[in-house]
């Protein structure tokens, strides 16, 4: 079961902080229903020790990544977590068929996604963080390719290391779009020392100041 | 010495054990192609060869799993070839020249249009390959295995049966629900498995044997050919990094053992298994009771995700995508108005259709081409099996081809020319056949001469290995207004075919009344009579609320309606007063019916702005209305979409209502010539398949009064400039999401500014901004739909 704040579904749908009307209210309730009966996550994690050959780069198995966000990201981390995670094909189904019939629904459907998988992906990244705080060991905020100037190539990596057309069902386009579209790859760092902001949100973002959907704190 | 078919599915016969599995022990690196080894370290390969022929392996994998042209552009052949070549020395080595090469041959790992972005017919050209060259090297058969989507299933059964002669079988991966990534069920997939004629097919990988033994009795239970079972060795975990199976040979075995007695021919093992893995699992086998597959009756159609069981109750069968005596459609193909046309499907749908009808023949359109758009369309957008309809067979076999599933066909008839078309198709891609009953003499007048076309149809079927169970047959409703006996000789044909030739039947039920007035009551009450008479599947509008009426009563006084629930379901809820069809029940709602259209529109309330529309054009002209009333209210609307005091979801449905208005404007205006105040382009560029931004637009573009060309997703920039020229367009607005997509935009606003330089263009998208809209030389920069919208304004003034 993925626990989803009602009011994110708002906040990706444009509304900031203004609660919607009942009649939309309504909707969201019944593509919701919708969306739980089709519902399909998978996530896959592998462990790898990280490197650090010089500023700014950073090797991870195979990857040899030239990445200032990402090497600020993982300071003082001995092992990094890849992720990935996906909610499945059935709601890219779904927003196909709302796009014909009724496109409220569809623009319902995309953002009831983002905030189911971003939840998901929350669930997954606090069970790592309990599981390594057992260890006494710490995690950086999850750090996805495509963020700053850790470059989207890096996702053809994701796919081999870890399998991810087997294990979790998401394949890459030619332009390294996932498909399904409602789907997470990350790096997270584990490092034995104890900075603070696990999982960071909109704040650490470089198009905060601009963007229509940051959260309000 | 026999060969594989001679054995297969009459004896035991055991497949290896994991490939993988064994070159990690031999220190295989994560992210490394297993297949490099086959040229690299060909001993290692031989001894994994050797291992599982020693343990008594019958049909052993090549090491090919992942050898296809996108991992291996340069090296393939040499990898295919080297890795049959070892299979032989390993056979040689062991002396066991009775063991079979199977050419293994696992996903592209890419998923197939329209879901992704892999042709169909690239994945059937790519597997295609590794067939001709592990053939040519001398691979016993072709095993694809881990499919996990039906229609690259598809293709690479194709691909095997158009480049060899070798026995074609494939074992699919099943999750713990039993059902295949992309939807499949294991009643849908072996419908087309079964469809395509494969040697044998059944299940491998994602489970371990005890949790893979419900898809096991499931496919037992509806497979007709030899069923292959080769589970992982338990579920995976994780430690130290390592993937590990903990499964061991002991358990394994014993429950491969419980296995062997659940009606399958074919044993192995997959991930996590060893040759002791395999050995146990032979020792315990190989003296249970063999039982050969039995051959199941049950005649199923069936889409990417559902399996449609025909005989057991009536089954319904949209008739709406069609264009005979419908203007709208006819000019929606024309148009290629896709949304009109797929809305139909859909609607249909949720009326209780449970296959769709679909034909898109009219003379002036390319069919073949319409057929393949519109298949490939509702494919994508329902799991409704569809029935193929025309007479075109270029349009057919398109069809055919590209569908994901096994289809039902409409039509064959009895006339040589018709069978000698038809029946080729349907042995080479399977499917469920309607067949008319008449032959080159015409539709005989008793329902005798009819049922004795069946016969016919039947045995000429037969030559082609269809079986019965896979026609359908269409004694043909003849109108009573032109004969009165009409509709007792169908119903006579229909009793005689299902009690002599007991074999399915189909009616288009609605011709038996043309010419009559009010031809619901005698449709309707013809539907009741023929489901009476054994009928299987009808033709019908299942938004038709009389034909339903008379289904579903037929259904519960026939005693194929469980507890009557189905019927008490539908009418339970329903008021006294009844009247025509289900859409205008729903309809009459009294909070709506007072409504004006400034209001209906500002409130987002489509059935309410249909009706204050109709009202209103009973006194006003209609572009005065649009003027005076509906683009008043979506100002309003836009206006606080803009300021933040409304939201999108608000603009989208005061959109949908505003477009239901302009519907009822349409119908009314039709002949007349249309007010277009000018015609756009939209697109998202190539690299970027994100269109809601793009399709939000158009809905409001095509509000303000504007024709929208739209060119989809992932659009190449020269067939954005070709269309500009072809059809003289002004305005073209370009949509990308990521930063990695705004170079397609600059290319494509390049290339119109030297091809076409007169029109102008406008950006958008998550990523675009004022300076990169004017980086890469954009006319505008628009944030949103409504920004768009001013802006067409301005350019079309």
């Amino acid at each position: 079961m993925i626990e989803v704040q009602r009011k994110e579904i708002y906040r990706y749908l444009g509304y900031r902080k203004i609660q919607p009307t009942q009649q939309i209210d309504r909707m969201i309730d019944a593509c919701m229903e919708q969306m739980e009966k089709v519902l399909e996550p998978k996530h896959n994690m592998v462990f790898y020790p990280v490197s650090f050959p010089e500023k700014d780069r950073i090797i991870i198995g195979p990857m040899h990544i030239t990445s200032k966000g990402l090497y600020r990201n993982l300071q003082n981390c001995d092992q990094v977590v890849l992720m990935a995670a996906t909610i499945g094909m059935g709601i890219d189904r779904l927003i196909r068929r709302a796009e014909i019939l009724n496109m409220v629904e569809a623009a319902i459907y995309q953002a009831a996604g983002a905030a189911y998988i971003e939840a998901y992906c929350d669930q997954i990244n606090q069970d790592l963080i309990t599981a390594q705080k057992a260890k006494g060991k710490t995690c950086r905020p999850r750090f996805s390719p495509g963020y700053g100037d850790f470059s989207l190539s890096y996702q053809t990596y994701f796919r081999d290391l870890l399998d991810m057309p087997r294990t979790v069902g998401i394949s890459l386009t030619e332009s390294l779009l996932m498909i399904p579209s409602k789907s997470v790859t990350a790096v997270i760092g584990i490092s034995s020392d104890e900075k603070i902001a696990e999982i960071q949100g909109c704040a650490s973002c470089l198009q905060a100041d601009r963007c229509m959907y940051k959260e309000e704190l | 010495m026999k060969t594989l078919l001679e054995r297969l599915g009459k004896e035991w016969l055991f497949c290896d054990g994991a490939t993988g599995t064994i070159l990690q022990q031999k220190h295989l690196q994560g992210g490394e192609l297993p297949e490099t080894w086959n040229l690299d370290r060909p001993d290692d390969i031989l001894d994994v060869y050797t291992g599982y022929l020693e343990a008594g392996c019958d049909i052993f994998n090549t090491n090919t799993f992942g050898a296809n042209r996108l991992k291996f552009p340069d090296t393939l052949e040499d990898i295919v070839t080297a890795a049959v070549e070892l299979a032989k020395q390993a056979r040689r080595k062991t002396h066991r020249e009775d063991a079979y090469i199977a050419l293994n041959i696992g996903p592209t790992g890419k998923l197939l249009e329209p879901m992704g972005d892999l042709p169909f017919e690239t994945a059937v050209d790519i597997f295609g390959e590794v067939v001709r060259y592990g053939t040519k090297a001398g691979a016993d058969l072709v095993l694809i295995e881990t499919m996990s989507d039906s229609y690259e299933a598809k293709a690479a059964i194709l691909a095997a049966k158009e480049n060899c002669d070798l026995p074609v079988c494939i074992t699919n991966i099943y999750d713990a629900k039993g059902k295949l990534l992309t939807g499949g069920t294991v009643d849908s997939t072996v419908a087309m498995l079964e469809g395509l004629r494969v040697d044998g097919l059944g299940v491998n990988c994602g489970l371990g044997p005890l949790q893979m033994m419900d898809v096991v009795r499931r496919l037992s239970a509806v497979a007709s050919v030899p069923i292959f079972v080769n589970p992982n060795a338990g579920l995976p975990r994780t430690e130290n990094g390592q993937t590990i199976y903990d499964v061991t040979p002991e358990v394994f075995s014993d429950y491969m053992a419980q296995m062997a007695d659940l009606g399958v021919q074919v044993l192995g093992g997959c991930c996590g298994t060893t040759p002791e893995h395999i050995r146990q699992t032979i020792a315990k086998c190989r003296n249970k009771p063999f039982h050969p597959i039995t051959k199941k009756n049950t005649t199923w159609v069936s889409s990417f995700s559902d399996a449609v069981e025909i005989g057991k109750k009536p089954v319904i069968i949209g008739e709406r995508i069609n264009p005979t005596g419908k203007k709208r459609f006819k000019e929606a193909l024309r148009n290629n108005d896709m949304e009109y046309i797929l809305k139909e499907g859909l609607q249909q749908e949720q009326a209780g259709a449970k296959i769709l009808d679909v034909n898109v023949g009219l003379p002036e359109i390319d069919e073949p081409a319409m057929m393949e758009q519109v298949v490939t369309r509702l494919q994508s957008i329902t799991g409704l099996p569809l029935q193929i309809d025309t007479s075109n067979f270029t349009a057919m076999e398109k069809a055919f081809r590209i569908y994901n599933g096994k289809p039902m066909v409409n039509s064959v008839n009895g006339t040589r020319e018709s069978m000698e078309h038809v029946f080729p198709l349907v042995q080479k891609y399977g499917g469920v056949v309607v067949a008319l009953t008449l032959d080159e003499q015409g539709i005989p007048k008793t329902a005798q001469g009819r049922v004795d076309i069946a016969r016919n149809i039947c045995q000429e079927a037969q030559k082609y290995g269809i079986d019965k169970k896979d026609l359908v047959f269409d004694p043909l409703a003849m109108t009573i207004s032109s004969d009165t006996s009409g509709a007792v000789t169908t119903l006579s044909a229909l009793r005689k075919i299902k009690d002599e030739l007991q074999a399915h039947t189909i009616l288009g039920v609605s011709n038996i009344s043309f010419g009559l007035p009010h031809r619901e009551i005698i449709n309707a009450n013809f539907f009741t009579m023929a489901i009476q008479n054994g009928l299987s599947c009808a033709i019908i509008n299942p938004g038709n609320e009389p034909m339903m009426r008379a289904y579903r009563a037929s259904l519960a006084l026939l005693d194929m309606d469980e507890n009557c629930m189905d019927y008490i379901e539908a009418y339970a809820t329903m008021p006294d007063d009844i009247s025509g069809t289900a859409q205008a029940a729903k309809a009459k709602l009294p909070s709506d019916s007072d409504v004006t259209l400034q209001e209906a529109i500002e409130r987002g309330l489509s059935e309410s702005a249909s009706l204050a529309m109709k009202k209103e054009l009973e006194t006003k002209e209609a572009l005065q209305i649009i003027n005076d009333q509906l683009i008043p209210a979506l100002d309003i609307v836009g206006k606080g979409f803009e300021k933040g005091t409304i939201f999108l979801p608000q603009l989208l449905m005061s959109a949908e209502a505003a477009k239901a208005a302009f519907q009822v404007v349409k119908e009314s205006m039709r002949g007349q010539p249309q007010q277009i105040k000018g015609r756009i382009i939209l697109a998202t560029v190539k690299g970027d398949i994100h269109d809601i931004g793009k399709n939000i637009v158009k809905v409001m573009l095509e509000n303000y009064g504007y024709d929208v060309l739209d060119l989809g997703k992932d659009v190449d920039p020269q067939v954005i400039v070709d269309t500009a020229i072809e059809e003289n367009i002004k305005l073209v607005g370009l949509s990308a999401l990521m930063t990695t997509t705004v170079v397609s935009m600059e290319e494509t606003i390049r290339l119109l500014k030297e091809k076409k330089p007169d029109t102008l263009t406008v950006v958008g998208g998550a990523v675009m901004t004022q300076e990169y809209a004017d980086a890469i030389g954009a006319d505008c920069y628009a944030k949103d739909a409504m920004a768009t919208v001013r802006y067409a304004d301005s350019v079309f003034q």
